[in-house]
């Protein structure tokens, strides 16, 4: 206990700054993607805990089952609960959801008592806005394109778009060098 | 944390060393599977909103890829100081080098030192960006508090790049020596010395010669200077004379240092001092005083390891002085040289100071042993005073007065046998002592083996 204590005690500003940032995308993504049903104040205990579990533990499996859960409230409540999926809305889950990613990924670099030079942040903080940024644009083309893209049955399509899928998590996966060694 | 060299290993190809330094992270895994989860599901379930959803995180893994390093960053660590002294300030700095191509987000850099190195915020890790084609440099700085041979490293460096997609492996640098010499307490001591010597030196001889004390004025004779005609009184009775001087002599002390035992708290020049302390302290004063006089200084160790330090005399001796200091450790020896032994190896004109604790029986027999080979002795008692005694029985403070009754008592002993013992305290400490021994000196002496 005194252990923890005095391990909480030498908790520097930069990473704490980092995992609140963790937190609150997290609580967002949560907020926005689920089910209007359970966004309610009786459901502000289990968001908090869910949004505070990737900000303490930014280095582990959390993170990406935190993210996966926003993923599965927001196709719960798509699909389940029928509400609509409006762009803006939408692009907010995005915003949330990558933000959660990105920041987690910094925090699990960050020793909890590490002193933090303010450039790191701020260039992290740059390069998060341009990838947001970015995202905006893909997605405006996007929504554009995809009143035209009417859901089919074809198995040709299906075969078609898992093949894309493939390619693009090939591409992803080579240049990021992950290979079998 | 699986540590690895800043440069690779000489048989091992740099080309692969690079490659497998960088190493992906848990947050590249996770953006690619939930990437293609994302397109998966959109693709199946025919949602353009699952791919809006995915868009940000193949773009962040695309961007930075984009900025993928290859290169293996260079860390170095550096010291400034040369002669760093007890209670001085002491910098370090930790170097980290970009010879990519692309920038790293940040560097994690970690400084292991020796606990007597208080440098600020030196227990923590610094995280710092490290621009493409740059090094990023992190300083530290801070008192060293305690004298010794101080380690100041290994440091590591754990780098990010590609927008944390990408990590390296632990970087780790050699460790650095740092000489930390000890603090020279003040220390005065009078012109007494039992025996001067040598040619040079400033103690006052009963010999004429060349020096600065005038012995009277005589008659000019063959060999006399010029220079050193007294030219009133030449006038005066018609007849040269010249002023007559005492050549000033030097003296050879020895400062004996009894390792045989450590006992006290050594919490650095801010804390309480341990014998060892205290010991090394007070011999780098009394160096430091007969050395500026000019006196011939050498050193043994009483311990396992008797080490011995030539005499000599001058700056350069002071500087082997204090580096001879800090290798002093208390070592306990099974056996160890009585004081007829230790007396051969001494002049039987220099002054033995002996710096101990008296904690062994045996220093007070080479203490006794030494007076009987008729050298001129002077205990220095080492013990810090108001020492904390750890209570482990209901017996421990009858014991510990016991000891003590028991010390004082040796210390009666070693007084009656012409040992003067005193404590240490600075400028001083030995002015009393040091003229009883200069008096037993001067006296005439029967039977004394020399």
């Amino acid at each position: 206990m005194m252990k923890a204590m005095r391990r909480l005690a030498r908790t520097a500003p930069g990473p704490l700054a980092v995992r609140g940032i963790v937190f609150f995308a997290a609580a967002a993504g949560i907020w926005i993607a689920a089910p209007t049903a359970f966004v309610s104040l009786r459901f502000l205990l289990p968001i908090l805990i869910s949004a505070a579990m990737p900000a303490l533990l930014p280095n582990s499996r959390v993170v990406g089952a935190t993210m996966v859960f926003i993923v599965g409230l927001w196709m719960v409540a798509t699909l389940a609960f029928g509400e609509p999926a409006t762009p803006g809305r939408t692009f907010l889950a995005a915003c949330a959801l990558y933000l959660t990613h990105s920041a987690a990924t910094l925090a699990a670099m960050l020793p909890h008592d590490a002193i933090v030079d303010n450039q790191v942040i701020i260039r992290w903080a740059g390069r998060t806005a341009m990838v947001i940024g970015s995202s905006g644009v893909v997605t405006i083309v996007v929504v554009v394109a995809a009143p035209g893209l009417t859901p089919t049955t074809s198995i040709f399509a299906l075969l078609g778009g898992l093949a894309v899928v493939v390619g693009l998590v090939a591409v992803l996966a080579r240049s990021a060098g992950i290979r079998r060694r | 944390m699986a540590l690895r060299p800043a440069a690779p290993p000489p048989d091992e190809p740099e080309q692969a060393y690079e490659e497998e330094l960088w190493v992906p992270t848990r947050a590249l895994g996770r953006a690619v599977l939930l990437t293609g989860l994302l397109v998966l599901a959109s693709v199946l379930l025919g949602r353009a909103d699952l791919v809006v959803l995915a868009i940000p995180l193949a773009l962040g893994v695309g961007f930075g890829m984009m900025r993928r390093p290859r290169a293996m960053p260079g860390l170095r660590l550096s010291t400034v100081e040369t002669f760093p002294v007890e209670g001085g300030n002491l910098g370090a700095t930790i170097e980290v080098e970009n010879r990519d191509s692309v920038g790293y987000d940040l560097a994690v850099l970690r400084l292991q030192h020796s606990r007597w190195l208080q440098l600020e915020d030196g227990d923590r890790p610094h995280v710092t960006p490290v621009p493409r084609g740059v090094a990023a440099a992190v300083e530290f700085s801070g008192p060293a508090v305690r004298w010794g041979r101080l380690t100041l490293g290994p440091a590591s460096a754990v780098l990010v790049g590609a927008d944390g997609l990408l990590t390296t492996r632990a970087v780790v640098t050699g460790a650095l020596g740092v000489k930390v010499y000890p603090v020279t307490e003040a220390f005065e001591a009078d012109e007494a010395m039992p025996r001067a010597a040598g040619l040079v030196g400033q103690h006052r001889s009963r010999r004429p010669g060349e020096g600065g004390e005038l012995a009277g004025v005589r008659q000019f004779a063959p060999g006399d200077r010029l220079r050193r005609i007294d030219w009133r009184v030449s006038l005066r009775t018609e007849r040269l004379h010249v002023a007559a001087t005492l050549s000033d002599r030097d003296a050879e002390v020895v400062l004996l240092l009894d390792l045989l035992a450590d006992a006290g708290r050594s919490e650095g020049i801010y804390g309480s001092a341990s014998v060892l302390d205290r010991t090394v302290r007070a011999s780098a004063a009394i160096a430091e005083h007969y050395l500026h006089l000019g006196d011939r200084v050498s050193l043994i160790e009483y311990g396992s390891s008797a080490r011995r330090l030539r005499p000599a005399s001058g700056r350069r001796q002071y500087l082997t002085v204090l580096e001879w200091l800090l290798d002093a450790h208390p070592v306990p020896a099974a056996q160890e040289r009585g004081g007829a032994q230790l007396a051969a190896g001494i002049s039987a004109d220099a002054l033995v100071v002996v710096l101990t604790p008296l904690l062994d029986v045996r220093s007070a027999g080479m203490l006794a042993g030494l007076v009987r080979a008729g050298r001129f002795v002077v205990a220095v008692d080492t013990m810090p005073s108001g020492l904390a005694v750890p209570q482990a029985g209901t017996w421990t403070g009858l014991a510990h007065r016991l000891w003590r009754l028991e010390r004082e008592n040796t210390i009666g002993q070693l007084a009656e046998h012409g040992v003067p013992v005193v404590a240490w305290a600075g400028a001083g400490s030995l002015d009393t002592v040091l003229r009883d021994v200069s008096r037993l000196a001067s006296a005439p002496k029967v039977g004394a083996r020399r």
